[in-house]
């Protein structure tokens, strides 16, 4: 047991705690008493936004009942490729749903091929400070085309901050010092809020995933160019660069699985693969879930009857919620219990996206799927309102908070080029989104 | 007087009555939320806290005795209502133990051992409410025995034995007891 002085123990548990981001709002007794929780909200960031898009009055009020929830302040956005179709075929219909979609519901500015900056990835600490890495689209080559900008007021002025020496497709931070950017097979790491970078080099192997949260940072690393995916999952304490493989059970290292999705939450780890090949014999989707930072890992059994998992993304160590291909549609399936067992949530409405459509939450009732159009549910994926329906494919979408959360919009035309041109935000749980003004 | 009423106050509960009580609390405010946030790590679960227990002061405030403090007693009620967020239906969404991304990311110092402070953090929302309240009170908000003792309703003795055990729990211990 470590013996300190008082002034080193409050120094250590203040470490520990932190500092609030106080809204600068003063208490007052004149508010309505309880469940007033949006006022914390109203400077994050907001003043000069354009005019956000909104998805209806009934899922404001669903929002505010979500907001008394408080997720990942560590924003969860899968990196994968957006796919450009699946092992069953291409990306299904677009038939929309009427009955719970008012044609107003989802109305907003159109999408156009943006300039300039397009931003690949995103990735956030808080509500107001976050990096968006991506590429500026014309007059430069390679890695001179990328930059990373940085906000710490909530995306009202952003700033260049040193990049790695190599173009990356990939960003975390996990606080505003520790960070890491990823290639094909390297991983950039800073410890000084971007100032300088260094590289941890997996020979032969591809970096498909990388996550931060708790103590560690941890990232899918595959064979490359092998049908045979012979995955590994690396592990490395978020300060000290001191990657190691975790064992991972069963199969999943030598077998025709791709990763389709880590997701972290503490402690919390859960590894999503897909079969490879549709023909693939047994379950088509293989789900490792740890609760102990990778230590040990157990299987979950999810959409055994389908083409296999899409997506996968943990509000909690309990609630869980992924998307599933069915045909050419994709499935909500759901846990309460960390992913130990899934359930397919029986849908009231269909929603009909496609197969490649991904999931995030703000609780285990509040949803946002993000596919042809972005769609947000308030009980837990039976019914959707359309939220986001003016593009040709939103994609990666996730949250920070309970409230602020991002997604990525494709171009019309260019849905399969895996290529976003816009960054979306929402700070109200997805009732309204707003483009974010990048310079 | 539209608000006293609206806050359940007779009519002779006068605007002025509560803008003298808001008076008397607003500069308790920020260390409110200091301790809300200390107890839950989120900033907006803080304040929500820290507002919570603002109204119910203004509903209680006859409770105070004449001539006693109204610091203790206000922090006593942050402390309640901290308690309540995570007794809630919509914090054990975040699972317990699981609550860990309820919290927000600390900034370590560069010079700081990173993971420890993660570790720490981790291991103070393991504690339990009552040895997170002292800790909290005593090590985040700098209060005196005295007056961690005054806010918990425990004697002294009862405080700085509940720290010493809290402090075991997180595996730190005290080159000496005497700091106050």
């Amino acid at each position: 047991m470590e013996k300190l002085t008082p002034d080193a123990l409050r120094a250590r548990i203040h470490a520990a705690i932190g500092e609030p981001e106080i809204s600068g709002r003063g208490f007052d007794l004149g508010a309505a008493p309880a469940r007033r929780r949006r006022w914390r909200r109203l400077d994050l960031g907001l003043g000069t936004a354009p005019t956000p898009v909104r998805a209806g009055a009934l899922l404001a009020v669903v929002v505010a009942v979500a907001s008394a929830l408080t997720v990942g302040t560590v924003l969860h956005l899968r990196s994968l490729p957006k796919p450009a179709g699946s092992p069953s075929g291409p990306a299904g219909p677009t038939t929309h749903p009427t009955a719970s979609a008012p044609s107003t519901l989802g109305a907003g500015p159109p999408v156009t091929a943006a300039d300039g900056f397009l931003p690949e990835d995103v990735t956030a600490v808080s509500a107001g400070q976050w990096w968006v890495l991506g590429q500026d689209s014309a007059g430069c080559t390679g890695a001179n085309c990328t930059r990373i900008l940085a906000t710490a007021d909530g995306g009202q002025t952003f700033v260049s901050i040193p990049i790695p020496p190599a173009a990356v497709t990939g960003l975390r931070f996990r606080d505003p010092e520790d960070g890491w950017a990823y290639s094909s097979g390297t991983v950039w790491a800073t410890h000084d809020g971007g100032a300088q970078w260094s590289a941890q080099t997996f020979q032969g192997m591809t970096i498909e995933d990388l996550e931060t949260s708790g103590s560690y940072v941890y990232a899918v690393v595959c064979a490359s160019g092998s049908a045979q995916s012979a995955c590994s999952l690396e592990r490395s304490p978020i300060a000290s660069d001191g990657w190691q493989s975790i064992h991972l059970p069963g199969d999943v290292e030598t077998s025709r699985y791709v990763p389709k999705s880590l997701n972290v939450h503490g402690g919390y780890v859960a590894l999503a693969f897909r079969a490879s090949a549709a023909s693939e014999a047994g379950n088509p989707s293989r789900v490792l879930i740890s609760s102990d930072a990778a230590e040990q890992f157990s299987e979950a059994s999810i959409c055994p009857e389908t083409e296999g998992i899409v997506s996968l993304y943990a509000v909690s160590s309990e609630d869980v919620v992924a998307t599933c291909a069915t045909g050419n549609l994709v499935g909500v399936w759901s846990s309460d219990n960390g992913g130990a067992v899934f359930t397919p949530v029986q849908q009231g409405t269909t929603y009909q996206e496609p197969n490649w459509g991904t999931i995030a939450a703000t609780s285990a009732t509040h949803l946002a799927l993000a596919g042809t159009r972005l769609l947000i549910s308030d009980d837990g994926g039976q019914t959707f309102q359309v939220a986001l329906d003016n593009g040709d494919g939103w994609s990666l979408v996730g949250f920070t908070t309970s409230e602020a959360g991002f997604t990525f919009s494709y171009p019309s035309g260019a849905s399969d080029s895996g290529t976003p041109n816009g960054l979306w935000r929402t700070v109200d749980a997805g009732a309204q989104w707003y483009q974010v003004q990048l310079p | 007087m539209v608000f006293a009423a609206a806050l359940g106050g007779t009519a002779d509960e006068s605007v002025q009555d509560a803008a003298e009580f808001e008076a008397r609390l607003q500069p308790l405010y920020s260390e409110a939320i200091r301790l809300a946030y200390g107890m839950l790590h989120n900033s907006s679960l803080a304040e929500d806290a820290a507002q919570e227990a603002a109204l119910r002061a203004w509903r209680a405030r006859r409770n105070v005795r004449e001539g006693s403090e109204l610091r203790p007693w206000f922090l006593a009620i942050v402390a309640n209502c901290c308690r309540d967020v995570r007794r809630s239906s919509w914090w054990r969404l975040g699972g317990g133990q699981a609550a860990v991304e309820l919290t927000e990311p600390v900034s370590p110092d560069r010079n700081e051992n990173r993971e420890a402070v993660y570790d720490l953090r981790d291991a103070l929302r393991r504690l339990g409410h009552r040895d997170r309240l002292v800790i909290v009170l005593r090590y985040y908000l700098d209060l005196s025995h005295e007056d961690v003792a005054a806010v918990t309703g425990q004697t002294e003795t009862a405080v700085r034995a509940r720290a010493s055990r809290a402090l075991r729990r997180l595996r730190l211990d005290l080159a000496s007891e005497d700091d106050a």
